[in-house]
């Protein structure tokens, strides 16, 4: 009984204790004051954790002021690990091939992985912006990420590019001041003009195919709306879960329809799949396939046969585009890592460049973040994708192009330009206030019918 | 009061000073990855409900915690709520979700037990991936924190405050009249039915308890990310939380705890110094399912009553009814006298 | 005493098929409160299932089962635990990773609302303590309480077993082969736990060793082949020409 009570007062003890302790947790702030000071640089006690900084590469200039950390996320582990990779040499690339400085300050590259999960890509961008103390984050890759960490951002003020993270809505309807798509584009950008394309080459019924979430979402309702909206008829939509494996019964129901031409977008190796089937099933010499970008994207010819040679699609970069500015880099990128690059490659390049080139107008100081962004905002200059100039929602107006698969003369297949849709809008030729009171893309809103009435 | 209790309580008033102090010895980023294991621990500690103490193990568990952020996320960020219904609606549908897997899997145990949970789990991703209300594939972001615990320390003061309430009443519900049936459940359900337990509602109990701190957990956890998204809810999410208990230690408390930390650590830590963070993660799990099966708590346990001599002496008398701990007087001469 | 002329237990008729094969032939029998029965009779003759149909552990395929005048046919056992039915089991089926204590716990808190509570600590000084006590006093485990039961002994699993069926002070018990396993000297101490157990309370005893069976009951069953082939005081079952044909033929 004794030993009982004496263990009841120290329980108390140990609960009043912890009570208090709480209390004046509660009261004082740690560290002073208030929320996270971004940018602070006097934290001299605390050294960061080992930094993957991109070095080597011709040092054009000398750097005289402090270095810069640019933190940059990108998938590379997971199963978008080679896009995510192409992310990574087409960034490095730059600075190898530029230098690595610029404005007078050296630019070191902080690399993070964020597995492709929404949840880690958050936490890496905090630990960026919180321990690396980056003045600027470029990526993540996914869609689903990029608005996780574009949200996180907005709360920091440290400025988001997101070269590659497409949704929609990040310059649209959900517009952030300090998330800006820096070489990057919205899906439907590239959609847009394709659906024009097909009714001027007199397809008039035709169906789409695309991944069932929100990227083919995006892609298909951008080919929809204009396709529809010019005339012709979407008679069949067919909706695919990510990592199909089989597209044989979806081959059937498109033969079942019989239409003019079909609208495909599918993203990885299921891309690679359906061009498979797509030509297995004898298809490909029948009805005309109009892919979105990613689904003949360089990374993946890379790994298709001659069933992919002569395929059409339309996208925002050319590998085979016959310009200086993405010769130089197809070269450059082609000598460095031995294969052709990407989109993921080349958004990932042109978003060093743009940061570049504006680092340079503000003599590197990243640190005044409005003055930057403004330039960031102010630059037109030509890229590997062709001219580049942010529109007002912070969206890159820039060339697509219809491109067909080519084989090139070492052996290896490119997509080359066959049609260009010059300085497309986000918006394409919609007005944006319009255009933003509809919805954004989803399976249930695809803006079939009389726009923007038909929303 | 023996020595074991007297290093337990040591431990636990150690743990608690070094939690309160953390804001202030830590960097910001740090603090929030203490944060997140925290939601993890909860998290965790309610999957050990089940599966530690009445031996169901369930893989659908992040249904239940994606329900609950999903509801914060919803009203949040579609309706535009205030805090007070984010949280209602957060919590009720976590709870409605729950009762309906409590129904679905009431019945059955063992291997059909397992197949149930995980097809609640993919019901929810899948609802979660689909539907354009809760942003299919993107998920639902604009999540703000209530405002009085928007630094990131106040959150985390707020998160441990939560924590250390649900473990309590968790410490409680094991200790209970309720807890040891559970402990029974575990052992032999044909026993406990005969004993005059219904074993359905037994399950169907648990289910709901473990339930109520899965969705205070997940709806923590959309305040501490900000975001809601399909993520929450896949499978990985449900065999996470099954993996830091086992890591940890299962059938106690603290072990779940103990084994959030050690892989939100791996995952967000760690995981900046070594490429292969996933292999060194296997490699963990492999080791305690091979060489501690007790995890981490268990072979600490089990090291303290083989290495430190007066522990050892204890071990023989040790009680394992928890309430009988203050009762130790009364019970050594017993066994003495056997 | 018009309880009294209630019986404690009443089959009727109770048949058991398992696709093609008859496990309980037709079985009808009465008990009255406070008497002892034996069920005996050679492997495979039917006796546990017979038991089963009585704890709910099987449903019959026709036939009915009451406890004191109240049909349980269809009821699932925890609800007959309600009504005053206990068991212990042949194969040893105890807690083992808790303490003979917490084990007689759960047995003793079954039939009260409380097991259910969650809110409150468990208390081995509460209101079942008695209960407890009482319970491991009849088995003679009361200086086991606070041991693992996976580190006792068969002998004291067996005694735990017993304690198990008593510790809700069941109107009913169903004792399944209580000395499955034992030594002669343990055998010795079960036969005295058995007949040491309170007078009021109705008996029901599964053995397949027929000598300590007829020891400790008033009145035997023999079962072969799911049929009853005898039944009557030991004494008489002793004397059974039918009987001993059949242990002889199985022996």
């Amino acid at each position: 009984m004794a030993g009982k009570q004496v263990k009841r007062r120290k329980s108390v003890v140990v609960g009043m204790l912890s009570v208090v302790m709480l209390l004046l947790a509660a009261c004082g702030a740690p560290g002073g004051e208030e929320e996270v000071v971004v940018g602070q640089t006097d934290d001299a006690g605390t050294e960061a954790p080992a930094t993957e900084a991109t070095e080597g590469g011709a040092t054009e200039q000398e750097a005289t002021g402090d270095p810069i950390k640019i933190g940059f996320l990108a998938a590379t582990t997971g199963t978008a690990a080679s896009s995510g990779q192409d992310m990574v040499r087409g960034w490095d690339l730059y600075w190898k091939v530029n230098g690595d400085v610029a404005g007078g300050r050296q630019i070191q590259t902080v690399h993070e992985d964020t597995a492709g999960d929404p949840a880690v890509g958050l936490n890496k961008a905090k630990r960026l912006v919180e321990n690396e103390e980056v003045k600027l984050v470029v990526g993540p890759l996914f869609a689903n990420v990029g608005l996780a960490v574009a949200d996180y951002m907005t709360t920091t003020g440290v400025p988001n590019f997101h070269p590659v993270a497409s949704a929609d809505d990040m310059t649209q309807r959900t517009r952030m001041d300090n998330v800006l798509r820096v070489g990057g584009w919205t899906s439907s950008q590239t959609s847009h003009p394709l659906g024009q394309y097909a009714y001027d080459e007199g397809y008039r019924k035709v169906v789409t195919i695309c991944a069932d979430y929100a990227f083919g979402h995006e892609m298909c309702g951008g080919f929809t709306n204009t396709f529809t909206d010019a005339g012709g008829e979407v008679i069949k939509q067919l909706w695919n879960p990510l990592g199909t494996q089989d597209f044989g019964t979806y081959m059937a129901q498109i033969q079942e329809q019989n239409p003019d031409a079909v609208f495909a977008l599918q993203v990885g190796g299921d891309s690679v799949r359906y061009v498979e089937s797509w030509s297995s099933f004898g298809m490909k010499d029948t009805i005309p396939l109009l892919g979105g970008e990613v689904l003949l994207d360089q990374s993946l010819l890379r790994n298709m046969g001659p069933e992919a040679e002569g395929l059409i699609s339309s996208g925002k970069f050319a590998e085979g585009l016959d310009a200086p500015e993405t010769q130089d880099f197809v070269e450059s990128f082609d000598n460095e890592y031995g294969d052709l690059p990407s989109y993921y490659a080349s958004v990932s390049y042109i978003a060093a460049q743009w940061t570049a080139n504006a680092l340079e107008e503000v003599d590197g100081d990243i640190e005044d973040v409005d003055a930057f962004l403004e330039a960031v905002r102010g630059l037109e200059f030509d890229s590997p994708g062709g001219p580049m100039k942010l529109d007002e929602y912070d969206n890159p107006d820039q060339n697509v192009y219809i491109r067909e698969v080519q084989t090139r003369e070492d052996g290896r297949m490119w997509n080359v330009p066959i049609k260009t849709y010059e300085n497309v809008s986000q918006f394409w030729e919609y007005d944006p206030e319009e255009f933003l009171e509809c919805p954004v893309y989803s399976r249930e809103y695809q803006g079939k019918g009389e726009f923007p009435e038909g929303c | 009061m023996t020595l074991t209790n007297r290093a337990k309580l040591a431990a636990l008033g150690f743990g608690l000073v070094a939690a309160v102090a953390a804001p202030y010895a830590f960097r910001p980023f740090t603090v929030s990855i203490i944060t997140l294991a925290l939601i993890f621990g909860l998290y965790a500690m309610s999957i050990d409900l089940m599966a530690g103490y009445a031996g169901l193990v369930t893989l659908g568990h992040a249904g239940v915690f994606a329900t609950g952020a999903y509801g914060v996320g919803y009203v949040a960020s579609r309706i535009g709520g205030a805090t007070g219904q984010q949280l209602l609606v957060g919590m009720a549908a976590g709870l409605v979700v729950t009762s309906i897997f409590a129904l679905m899997a009431m019945r059955v145990g063992g291997t059909y037990f397992l197949m149930v949970t995980l097809a609640q789990g993919m019901i929810v991703w899948g609802f979660a991936t689909r539907s354009t209300d809760l942003g299919a594939e993107n998920g639902l972001t604009g999540v703000a924190r209530p405002s009085a615990f928007s630094a990131y320390w106040k959150f985390y003061y707020l998160t441990l405050a939560i924590v250390l309430l649900c473990s309590l009443a968790m410490w409680v519900i094991v200790h209970s009249p309720f807890g040891l049936s559970l402990r029974g459940l575990k052992g032999s359900e044909t026993r406990l039915q005969m004993l005059g337990y219904n074993p359905a509602l037994t399950k169907f109990y648990v289910f709901m308890l473990a339930g109520l701190f899965g969705t205070v957990a997940g709806v923590m956890y959309a305040y501490y990310n900000q975001f809601v998204s399909p993520s929450n809810a896949v499978f990985a999410t449900s065999g996470k939380g099954v993996l830091m208990a086992i890591m940890g230690g299962i059938g106690t408390l603290i072990g779940p705890v103990v084994g959030a930390f050690i892989i939100v650590f791996i995952e967000n830590v760690l995981s900046v110094h070594i490429e292969r963070w996933p292999t060194l993660l296997g490699l963990l799990f492999i080791f305690t399912i091979l060489g501690a099966r007790k995890g981490f708590v268990g072979a600490l346990s089990d090291g303290w009553y083989r290495w430190v001599p007066g522990a050892r002496a204890e071990r023989s008398t040790r009680t394992v009814s928890p309430l009988d701990a203050g009762d130790d007087a009364v019970a050594a001469p017993e066994v003495k006298a056997n | 005493m018009p309880t009294s002329v209630l019986p404690a237990l009443r089959l009727d008729e109770v048949t058991v098929r398992f696709g093609g094969l008859v496990a309980v032939d037709s079985i009808s029998m009465e008990i009255a409160p406070g008497q002892r029965w034996a069920v005996i009779g050679p492997n495979g003759a039917g006796k546990t299932t017979l038991f089963r149909t009585v704890s709910g552990e099987q449903i019959p395929t026709s036939g009915s089962v009451a406890l004191f005048d109240e049909d349980i046919t269809q009821k699932p056992p925890h609800k007959r635990a309600h009504r005053g039915i206990g068991r212990t089991y042949q194969i040893t089926n105890l807690f083992l990773e808790l303490t003979v204590e917490d084990n007689v716990m759960i047995a003793a808190q079954g039939l009260s609302r409380s097991r259910y509570v969650s809110w409150l600590p468990v208390r081995h000084k509460g209101p079942f303590r008695e209960q407890v006590h009482w319970a491991l006093e009849q088995v003679k485990l009361s200086d086991k309480r606070t041991t693992l039961v996976n580190e006792m002994s068969h002998g004291e699993q067996r005694q735990l077993e017993l304690a198990m069926g008593l510790a809700s002070k069941p109107r009913l018990l169903l004792l399944d082969e209580p000395a499955a396993g034992l030594s002669a000297s343990e055998r010795v101490l079960m036969r005295r736990l058995i007949e040491e157990l309170p007078r009021d309370l109705t008996l029901v005893l599964i053995e397949h060793d027929m000598e300590l069976a007829l020891e400790v009951v008033e009145w035997v069953l023999v079962l072969d082949n799911g049929k009853m082939i005898a039944s009557g005081p030991p004494d008489e079952i002793r004397q059974n020409e039918t009987v001993h044909a059949v242990y002889l033929k199985s022996d």
